[in-house]
């Protein structure tokens, strides 16, 4: 199971690999879909729009080029930043916890992303805020919620890991409550509630890609540059400490970074599962438990992973779209079982 | 684990105004949970020191080192880290200052053993401000310096360098311990604090860690280590400061500190001293703290020794819980330093000379208030030929009589045939012969076993309580060396 070895040999394999399928993968994310053009045509315009740009014409429709740039590519771009989010944010939470089951969704960000989404789509005097009104309130309910968590499980200045997953769980359903509630007294609408908690890249724009874009770039160094450090507070806090680590301000940054890299993402994406749980596990199976190559082949394995997951969920039933969190989760619930069985004897 | 350079010099320059020390403890007290664990105490550490720090478990030791290392605050008191309180330091700061070893860690996941020792670099790396930074010796330059020959340097050092592959789950306990102290090692600290390091260590690898930090000590570092090991702890440190219930029951040098009363007050139990040159060594004899009066320390035995003859069976008959009570013998005498070192009772006599008449009578009502006389094998002269004269007149009175090689006995006759002569007249009379010392050990035991040997005894007074009672009772009077050398009973 474990390559040790030259493990440095192994990373630099295991990155090349990945990148390579995360290329394959946007190419055929690009070429594939349900607007009825065949694969030859989306080649060719994909090829058309980079050498002249939109308004290319040649052996597909007038409107390809501008479907490829405007309705793919947004979707390409939009997946490989959630699923690089939400992997760095899973596992860095596994790092920060010591627990090999923690997720981007631990400080209950999804249960407060998923509040604030449906306030903002069943209330309608909001939707006067603008286009993005789901996504902002979104953020704003996936924020609230961690920092909620962190503040109810932190006495006299130190928080307990214990205590943060329970007040995790704690927070988590008693805003879902809030949210069946809201459901169940709905009757409008009700359907694109659903589909969001689902979890979906449907809709992407180009506007949704540069609003995450810098919440999850600034998060993502930010954990990468305390690669190092996590590794340390996987000897304890207080071995940290011993080793020159400021261990609690350090779990609580790292836990701030990876929660708002989480929202930033949740709130363009929905609810997807299990990306952020299983990944991080599969990469440390092959890169090794350090977080200065986990973290980057995390990022790009998520990015390959969501990226191919969306557009299966796209075309498997086309023209009907799956939501992604469906696949992932689908995929990602037997995986979940077979770390269980395999990690007991570890 | 053998350097292969030496250590590079610690004696640089001490921080403006902390004078030579590197921890200074004042008023120190920590309650935990409404608990007083630690404290009231005070302590200097001076730079340089090899402290050890002992205590029953409980007593507060890992409290004081996590105190040290600002892991805990103290509730009361200050404690002062190169005359700066150590709370005000950032973890970095400390981290290049003083290493530490705790008792245990935990590594779930599969770090190599080579990865978890280069996590101790970090320090090195992370850019804090460090204003101590004046005292502390130039590390991170120089030959040697690059995180990968140091880490290399110390798992040499710990003897893991064949390990230095393998993930640290697949460890024993005792190379997951000296991984443990290769990574603080690799922090190149002028101070390192160690939680007792030789858990789960064989013997080989106690000796080579407690040498690797000797040596460490005499490149100049200060190391406090909690051991619970006294005997280790008496021959590395050079001070010794014993916890008892928080406090600080004892510091010093290892021989004031291991003094047997010392021992017996705090960890409850009766030990010899022995000297390995300026060091003391403890042979623990019993525990206290399980108190029965068994038969062995009620049986009485008196021991007619004489020129260490009788040295060996004193150590067995102590080892198996006897308190034998020894004479006449000389001051000089090795039985004399025996039953001194055990704290028997023991008829002793001046030199080079016939023994007192009141040595005799001493030794005379001594031998009366026994259930057993042990004849050992030692020579006889005029001077101690009145020994078996004690014996012969014993055997009329009908107590038990055990002599120990008396077929040697021609071979030690210095008188032309008398001792032979009352040797075999104690023999007629019905004593006891024993060939060897373990032979006469079980005829003891067996003596013990049996009420017969003390209804026997013609005296009839009983002693009162068991031999413990008379050891502690003794620990509050002056034992040691007579004052009087001419004669003297020590004890009751």
């Amino acid at each position: 199971m474990r390559l040790v070895g030259d493990r440095r040999r192994t990373y630099r394999l295991v990155m090349l690999a990945v990148a390579a399928g995360l290329l394959g993968a946007v190419v055929l994310a690009a070429v594939t879909g349900a607007a009825g053009l065949s694969i030859k045509q989306s080649f060719a315009a994909l090829l058309a729009l980079f050498q002249h740009g939109s308004e290319a014409t040649g052996d597909f429709p007038d409107w390809a080029p501008r479907l490829l740039l405007n309705l793919r590519l947004p979707r390409i771009a939009l997946a490989i930043l959630t699923g690089a989010a939400l992997s760095t944010a899973g596992a860095s939470f596994q790092g920060t916890f010591r627990n090999p089951l923690a997720e981007p969704y631990l400080l209950g960000v999804s249960a407060g992303a998923a509040l604030g989404a449906t306030i903002a789509i069943i209330w309608k005097p909001l939707s006067a805020l603008g286009a993005y009104t789901v996504p902002l309130l979104a953020f704003i309910g996936a924020i609230s919620a961690a920092f909620l968590v962190y503040r109810l499980a932190t006495f006299a200045g130190h928080t307990q890991s214990a205590s943060l997953l329970l007040s995790g769980v704690a927070v988590g359903s008693t805003l879902t409550a809030i949210l069946s509630f809201l459901m169940v007294t709905t009757e409008r609408d009700l359907h694109t509630v659903v589909v969001w908690l689902m979890g979906g890249l449907t809709a992407a724009t180009w506007t949704k890609v540069f609003l995450a874009l810098p919440v999850v770039a600034v998060g993502f160094v930010y954990i990468v540059a305390m690669a190092r450090r996590m590794n340390l507070l996987l000897m304890g806090e207080e071995r940290a400490r011993e080793l020159g680590v400021d261990s609690q301000r350090t779990r609580r940054n790292l836990m701030v970074a990876a929660s708002v890299t989480t929202a930033a993402a949740v709130s363009f994406s929905g609810l997807i599962g299990f990306i952020g749980l299983m990944v991080p596990h599969i990469m440390r199976l092959l890169v090794g438990p350090d977080h200065r190559r986990l973290l980057p082949a995390s990022a790009l394995f998520g990015a390959f992973l969501l990226l191919l997951a969306d557009t299966v969920a796209r075309t498997a039933l086309a023209p009907q779209e799956i939501p992604v969190g469906i696949i992932t989760a689908a995929t990602g619930g037997p995986f979940f079982l077979y770390l269980l069985r395999t990690r007991r004897g570890a | 684990m053998r350097p292969s350079h030496p250590y590079p010099s610690f004696t640089a320059a001490p921080a403006a105004g902390s004078g030579s020390s590197v921890y200074e403890i004042r008023g120190l007290e920590v309650t935990l949970q409404g608990r007083r664990v630690l404290g009231p105490l005070d302590l200097s550490i001076q730079t340089g020191a090899f402290l050890g720090v002992l205590g029953p478990n409980g007593s507060g030791k890992t409290t004081l080192l996590r105190v040290l290392t600002g892991a805990l605050r103290p509730t009361e008191g200050e404690v002062r880290l190169l005359d700066r309180p150590v709370q005000q330091y950032h973890p970095a700061e400390i981290a290049r200052l003083a290493g530490v070893v705790p008792q245990q860690f935990s590594l779930d996941f599969g770090f190599t053993v080579a990865e978890m020792v280069a996590m101790g670099r970090y320090v090195h790396r992370a850019r804090r401000p460090v204003t101590a930074r004046a005292w502390l010796p130039k590390t991170s330059d120089g030959p040697g310096a690059d995180d990968d020959s140091v880490v290399a340097q110390v798992l040499q050092w710990t003897g893991l360098s064949e390990l230095a592959d393998r993930p640290v789950t697949r460890l024993s306990g005792g190379e997951r311990q000296r991984a443990l102290i290769a990574q603080t090692l690799a922090q190149q600290t002028p101070v390192l604090l160690l939680d007792e390091p030789l858990n789960n260590l064989d013997l080989n690898h106690q000796l080579e860690v407690m040498q690797l930090l000797s040596r460490l000590h005499q490149g100049g570092r200060t190391v406090v280590v909690i051991l619970h090991d006294l005997n280790i702890a008496a021959q590395y440190c050079d001070q010794l400061v014993l916890l008892d219930q928080g406090r600080i029951a004892a510091s010093g040098p290892a021989e004031e500190v291991l003094d047997p009363r010392v021992i017996l007050e705090v960890f409850k139990v009766r030990v010899s001293v022995h000297r390995q040159g300026l060091r003391p060594y403890l042979t623990p004899l019993w525990s206290r703290a399980r108190q029965t009066e068994s038969d062995r320390e009620t049986l009485k035995v008196h021991v007619i020794a004489g020129g260490g003859a009788a040295s060996p069976l004193i150590e067995e008959l102590v080892a198996r819980g006897f308190a034998p009570s020894l004479g006449v013998v000389s001051v000089f005498d090795t039985d004399y330093l025996t039953a001194e070192r055990y704290e028997l009772d023991v008829v002793s006599a001046p030199p080079f000379q016939a023994f007192p008449a009141e040595t005799i009578d001493q030794m005379e009502s001594l031998v009366g208030e026994s259930d057993v006389l042990v004849v050992a094998p030692v020579f006889f002269g005029q001077g101690n030929m009145e020994s078996l004269r004690v014996a012969l007149r014993a055997l009329q009175r009908g107590q038990q009589v055990l002599f120990l090689n008396p077929e040697s006995c021609a071979e030690r006759d210095l008188t032309g045939g008398e001792a032979v002569a009352l040797t075999r007249q104690a023999l007629d009379r019905g004593a006891l012969t024993a060939s060897s010392v373990r032979e006469a050990v079980e005829i003891i035991g067996r003596l013990a076993l049996e009420p017969a040997t003390r209804s026997s005894r013609p005296h009839g007074h009983h002693q009162k309580g068991n031999s413990l009672d008379q050891f502690s009772g003794r620990t509050e009077g002056v034992p040691g060396v007579p004052t009087d050398p001419a004669a003297h009973v020590e004890g009751e």
